[in-house]
């Protein structure tokens, strides 16, 4: 039985549309096995047909493009597999390859990744953007910078550079450079629970309210890096409304100029945003975010929203 | 300090790697020993950033006056290479890839390249025992315990 803490009981227990031991059940599993398939070095066929050769089944994620869901493997550990080592796959979460694909990337972008460790997204942005675009991978952390650079290696993202900052600060040089910036903020981590179910123990009240002026302060320096019609995203993995539903209804007060626009992934649960919760009313344009639990794929729970900023 | 490498070493480069032509979008960049590698519009970026990190990728180390590509660099000019591969059976590649040295026969060259079929698998040193040691860092390699059952 996972344990988690009176707080995280009681503040689950007023989101309406919850079920907890739902939630619990889905934390207690493994999450499903998926890969995204390296199409910056190889052709995606070949690639394929290589993984086929060595024994791997796999079965296309319809929501995103080069993501693919593990039937059978060579080995058990996909980590310790040749074609991780060598940068033909990348390990990630089937929901976590969704705010990339959200962003509406093209080839040639020049892309920002404000919170990038360990630098998932950020590979998949620099697949998107191709060699003739630019990701720009930054995270405030020396440690998980040193995880950022591995990967985007192995990856071989000649296209990518690594910055060690404070994102709330970037905008101070990045003001306008982006054709597309992407807001993983630090969050209370709820919906990838089944990596660490001590998030559950240990989460207090308070947690939320504490990150809510972070991940404020990130989406406004995003949104400030973003070029005249360039499309931001913003997601975090946890389930809390006041990381999520709020943030965004406090950056729209401040933005009027800014337009939503629905988040609804071909293949995949998703449910409506919450309208209220705390006694905090949101801002009616919230529905378009797209939310999901980590109960309704089988995989993480997410909340991504995509904001195309003003001309 | 990071610079764009000369012509000369440009050249010295193209030579060494028997290449005839480096992929023009790429820049390759002096690191120290290193030599990264990364596409035009990367540095141009970079630039314009502040708490620089790093710029592309590690493609090669220069020691002596000799380039050991990395296994990104093998993938990235490999195919441009016109001497110098050894290629190498899926069983080959395992014990490769667990830092095993190859027992092949090897090119006219101290360094080798190794390939297993369309897939450059990094570089090695040829020694007077005519094996190849791989040139593989360690958090690269598959481990040698794994269990080869089929899930």
């Amino acid at each position: 039985m996972i344990a988690v803490s009176e707080d995280f009981r009681i503040l689950t227990s007023q989101l309406i549309d919850f079920d907890l031991e739902a939630y619990l059940e889905a934390v207690e599993r493994p999450l499903p096995e998926c890969v995204r398939l390296n199409t910056l070095k190889f052709r995606e066929e070949k690639v394929v047909e290589f993984m086929y050769g060595r024994g791997w089944r796999l079965e296309k994620l319809p929501w995103v493009r080069h993501g693919y869901r593990v039937l059978e493997a060579p080995i058990s550990n996909l980590g310790d597999s040749i074609e991780h080592m060598l940068g033909l796959i990348y390990l990630q979460g089937p929901v976590s390859m969704l705010p990339a694909e959200v962003l509406d990337v093209r080839v040639g972008d020049r892309c920002l990744d404000l919170c990038a460790a360990p630098g998932s997204k950020s590979t998949q942005l620099a697949q998107l953007v191709g060699l003739e675009g630019v990701v720009v991978a930054n995270d405030v952390s020396q440690k998980r910078v040193k995880a950022l650079s591995f990967n985007l290696q192995r990856w071989g993202a000649v296209n990518s550079v690594v910055t060690l900052a404070d994102g709330r600060l970037f905008s101070r040089w990045g003001a306008g450079l982006f054709d597309r910036v992407l807001v993983d903020v630090p969050c209370s981590s709820l919906g990838v629970a089944s990596k660490d179910w001590s998030v559950l123990k240990k989460y207090r009240q308070n947690h939320g309210k504490r990150l809510q002026p972070l991940q404020l302060a990130l989406l406004e320096a995003g949104y400030r890096c973003l070029k005249a019609g360039g499309v931001i995203v913003y997601s975090t993995c946890t389930i809390m409304p006041v990381e999520n539903e709020a943030v965004v209804s406090r950056f729209l007060e401040r933005h009027p100029e800014a337009r939503l626009e629905e988040v609804r992934p071909e293949g995949l649960k998703w449910r409506r945003p919450l309208e209220e919760f705390g006694g905090e009313r949101f801002n009616s344009e919230v529905e378009k975010c797209f939310k999901c639990y980590p109960y309704d794929n089988g995989g993480e729970g997410f909340f991504i929203v995509k904001i195309r900023g003003g001309d | 300090m990071k610079r764009a490498l000369s012509r000369s070493e440009y050249v010295s480069l193209s030579r060494f790697l028997r290449v005839e032509s480096l992929p023009p979008q790429l820049v390759f960049i002096e690191s120290g020993k290193k030599v990264r590698c990364a596409t035009r519009a990367a540095l141009e970026t970079a630039a314009q950033m502040k708490g620089l990190v790093t710029v592309g990728i590690y493609a090669a180390k220069k020691i002596g006056d000799e380039y050991y590509l990395s296994v990104e660099g093998s993938q990235l000019l490999g195919p441009y290479m016109e001497g110098g591969v050894v290629e190498v059976s899926m069983s080959e590649a395992e014990e490769w890839m667990r830092g095993a040295p190859l027992k092949k026969e090897p090119p006219d060259s101290d360094i080798a390249v190794v390939k297993l079929d369309w897939l450059y698998l990094g570089s090695g040193k040829v020694s007077r025992d005519g094996k190849i040691y791989p040139l593989i860092p360690k958090e690269r390699m598959i481990s040698s315990s794994r269990s080869r059952a089929t899930r």
